[in-house]
């Protein structure tokens, strides 16, 4: 941008024509400052990030402005606390439920809503119906846009395995999540009863939870004046993770007439082998859908070196049960029915032919990998 | 060396601009929910030109208050993380420090979980406090890493290092003995996550945050250009070391914690998207850091769209998919950039 140099005239040298030629320099210069090709080509670029600049805040504004007219109030709203202690608001008839965990997604069917549940998560397969449904991702990281697009007029979460910041997303988006929080058996049949009433099935919530008492209490009536057995809850192997005092888990142990040798505060502890092995319990119970990895544990158990040594793994003391006692929701009653009977047989005579869950010899798994399915009394759901 | 031009600043930027835009588009098309470009060009158009209420209810829900705000979000989040790896790693005169060299990341970890554990319930706590711990650090840290009243690099940077290891230390200790269910979520704010949405304020405080400590360490690029060739070298061509090196640390330590408060620690780009950008912009800081801020913009931007997409509906946190496509890429250019 250099600025040509224009030689004056020969001759005569005029003011008006010096003061000419300056202004007509200074317009040039001006004008190849600015408007050159190379000069438009700077403008070009200031102007796309001008524009970008601008752009993102307008988007914002309107977004403003159109969430603020997208919140409708014509529904009627009623305010409800939630088991966590949050109150939330929720529209008074809920048509569409999202659920955030298998947990909630069996007590939603189990209570009949399952036709209002439109979205579960990829680990909710029961029941089978439940796979139907569009999922939204795992409980821990689900798509909160998944959730957001099947437009739900409730979301229903666990904080047993939800994540906080999943709950404080959909509220922002104006989504109430209801968050269940049971720690004992009574509480699963009172969170139950509580979802029931909240998303309009007082009847079949009431008449659930009935039928549920009904088990468990026929249940005492057999165990009652037994001696409690000792039994370690495999939760996890590798690191090994039992049920603690605060879980619901621990509660179930109980109530099917066993007692956890792990005694801690917390709710899923993780167990120091020695601890085991100084408290011996009577037998191993490991609550898995999966036979052939529960087949594998069991082997790889038998070799390990500390393990070996407990007297429940030298006698062959497993118990394997189907997922529903790891599950907070009415099929845990399914679950606490199917422990008692493997722990206290002769009590449950009457439905021996049926028990084909406790394996002394271990010689019963065998026939579980060929081909039979799964576990079979996991269909075991009426009452004794 | 060529004299550097705001030209040439600006046109390399402009490129990088673009490339961020195209990323931006194509971040808002994809995902759990799909949208045609069609759709998406048609609603962003009535958006810009105030027709809101011709825009439908799910473009409204999907783009413009989940994915837009979370791409934003990613932008101030990568941009603040290059620019602040840029600067320490002038700063530390070592190409392997990043934003968490110091320990800043650590400490904002460990207020995050303070503010669970003290107020689980209170949405805008965790950010606060991620920062407050942030600054913790920062100030511990700067006070540790002294000699003879003035940061001395080698010392800030054992400093740092001891602290960001107590400080894991402390985390893991509390992560194991509290188990808490609420600290589920520390485990993705430990590997870096933008999917908890944030309130619209907050990304305007962070925007605000970020010009003004990204400039500051713009205003000291050509001094850090001199720094390069060391300390003692520089104050001989009247640099004032001692002014540059507390603006940069403190700057940079504000960007990190910024970026740390709102995301987790997200691995590789700032210490990766420096270095990528000296091999494409050579290594003038006048330069480097717009450059690298662009840079690091795009980097998370595309990360995130990956973690969204890759198993969708669920989602990956972006920290892994920072530091899986990271480390490759970087092998990559370095071997060409040696052949």
């Amino acid at each position: 941008m250099m600025l040509g140099n224009r030689e004056p005239a020969a001759g005569t040298v005029s003011l008006t024509h010096t003061v000419t030629t300056i202004y007509l320099a200074h317009t040039r210069a001006f004008l190849i400052r600015w408007f050159s090709p190379v000069a438009v080509r700077d403008w070009f670029v200031v102007g796309v990030g001008i524009t970008a600049l601008i752009i993102a805040p307008l988007v914002f504004c309107g977004a403003a402005a159109a969430q603020s007219m997208t919140r409708d109030n014509t529904k009627s709203r009623i305010d409800v606390t939630d088991e966590t202690g949050r109150v939330i608001r929720i529209p008074q008839t809920i048509r569409r439920i999202v659920s955030l965990a298998p947990s909630v997604t069996e007590t939603l069917f189990a209570l009949g809503l399952g036709d209002r549940v439109v979205g579960d998560t990829d680990f909710c397969d029961y029941p089978a119906e439940a796979q139907k449904r569009s999922h939204v991702g795992g409980p821990v990281n689900p798509s909160i846009e998944a959730v957001a697009a099947l437009h739900p007029d409730i979301v229903v979460a666990s904080r047993e395995i939800n994540r906080l910041d999943s709950v404080h997303s959909l509220e922002q988006l104006g989504i109430p999540v209801y968050a269940t929080d049971p720690h004992s058996v009574d509480e699963v049949l009172a969170s139950t009863e509580r979802l029931a009433d909240l998303l309009g099935a007082q009847d079949a919530g009431r008449a659930l939870v009935a039928k549920l008492r009904g088990r468990l209490d026929e249940l005492d009536r057999r165990l009652a004046g037994l001696p409690p057995k000792t039994v370690l809850m495999i939760v996890w192997l590798d690191p090994l993770i039992s049920a603690g005092g605060t879980s619901f888990l621990n509660d179930a142990l109980h109530r099917s007439g066993a007692r956890s040798v792990i005694d801690s505060p917390q709710a899923w502890p993780t167990i120091d082998l020695e601890e085991v092995v100084r408290r011996q319990p009577e037998y191993l119970i490991i609550s898995n859908d999966n036979a052939q990895q529960v087949k594998r544990e069991l082997d790889e158990l038998q070799k390990r070196p500390a393990w070996r040594e407990l007297e429940a793994v030298r006698n062959r003391r497993f118990i394997i049960l189907s997922e529903s006692i790891s599950h907070p929701s009415p099929r845990l009653i399914d679950g606490i029915e199917q422990l008692a009977r493997a722990l206290y047989p002769s009590k449950f005579a009457m439905a021996m032919p049926r028990i084909r869950w406790l394996y002394p010899s271990f010689c019963g798994l065998a026939a579980l990998s060929t081909g039979e399915p799964a576990l079979p009394f996991m269909q075991m759901g009426e009452p004794l | 060396m060529k004299p550097m031009t705001v030209r040439h600043v600006l046109w390399s930027c402009a490129i990088l601009a673009l490339l961020l835009l195209a990323m931006v588009l194509l971040a808002l098309r994809l995902g759990a929910v799909p949208f045609s470009f069609g759709d998406l060009g048609q609603n962003l158009w009535w958006l810009i030109t105030g027709q809101t209420d011709k825009v439908s209810t799910d473009f409204r829900l999907i783009m413009v208050d989940i994915r837009l705000p979370r791409i934003l979000l990613g932008i101030v989040v990568g941009a603040a993380l290059s620019v602040a790896g840029a600067g320490f790693q002038a700063l530390l005169r070592n190409p392997l420090a990043d934003p968490y060299v110091l320990g800043v990341s650590s400490g904002a970890a460990l207020g995050a979980i303070l503010a669970l554990l003290a107020a689980p319930a209170l949405p805008l706590m965790t950010p606060l406090a991620a920062f407050l711990g942030a600054a913790a650090t920062i100030a511990a840290v700067y006070f540790l890493g002294r000699r003879q009243g003035q940061l001395d690099s080698g010392t800030l940077l054992l400093a740092g290092i001891v602290t960001a290891s107590f400080l894991s230390a402390t985390i893991m200790f509390l992560m194991t003995t509290l188990a808490t269910r609420d600290l589920r979520g520390i485990a993705f704010w430990l590997m870096g996550d933008l999917s908890a949405s944030l309130p619209r304020g907050l990304l305007w405080v962070l925007i605000a945050g970020f010009v003004i400590a990204a400039g500051a360490i713009l205003t000291t690029a050509s001094d850090l250009n001199v720094l390069l060739s060391g300390e003692r070298e520089a104050m001989h061509l009247g640099v004032d070391v001692t002014r540059v090196k507390l603006v940069v640390y403190i700057s940079a330590s504000v960007l990190t914690g910024l970026a740390v408060s709102v995301s987790g620690a997200i691995g590789y780009v700032g210490l990766l998207v420096p270095h990528v950008m000296r091999m494409f912009f050579g290594s003038d800081y006048r330069l480097l850091i717009p450059t690298s801020a662009l840079g690091g913009a795009i980097a998370i931007v595309v990360a995130d769209t990956l973690a969204r997409t890759v198993i969708a509906p669920t989602e990956l946190p972006v920290g892994a998919m920072t530091a899986m496509a990271g480390a490759p890429v970087f092998i990559y250019l370095l071997r060409r950039r040696l052949a």
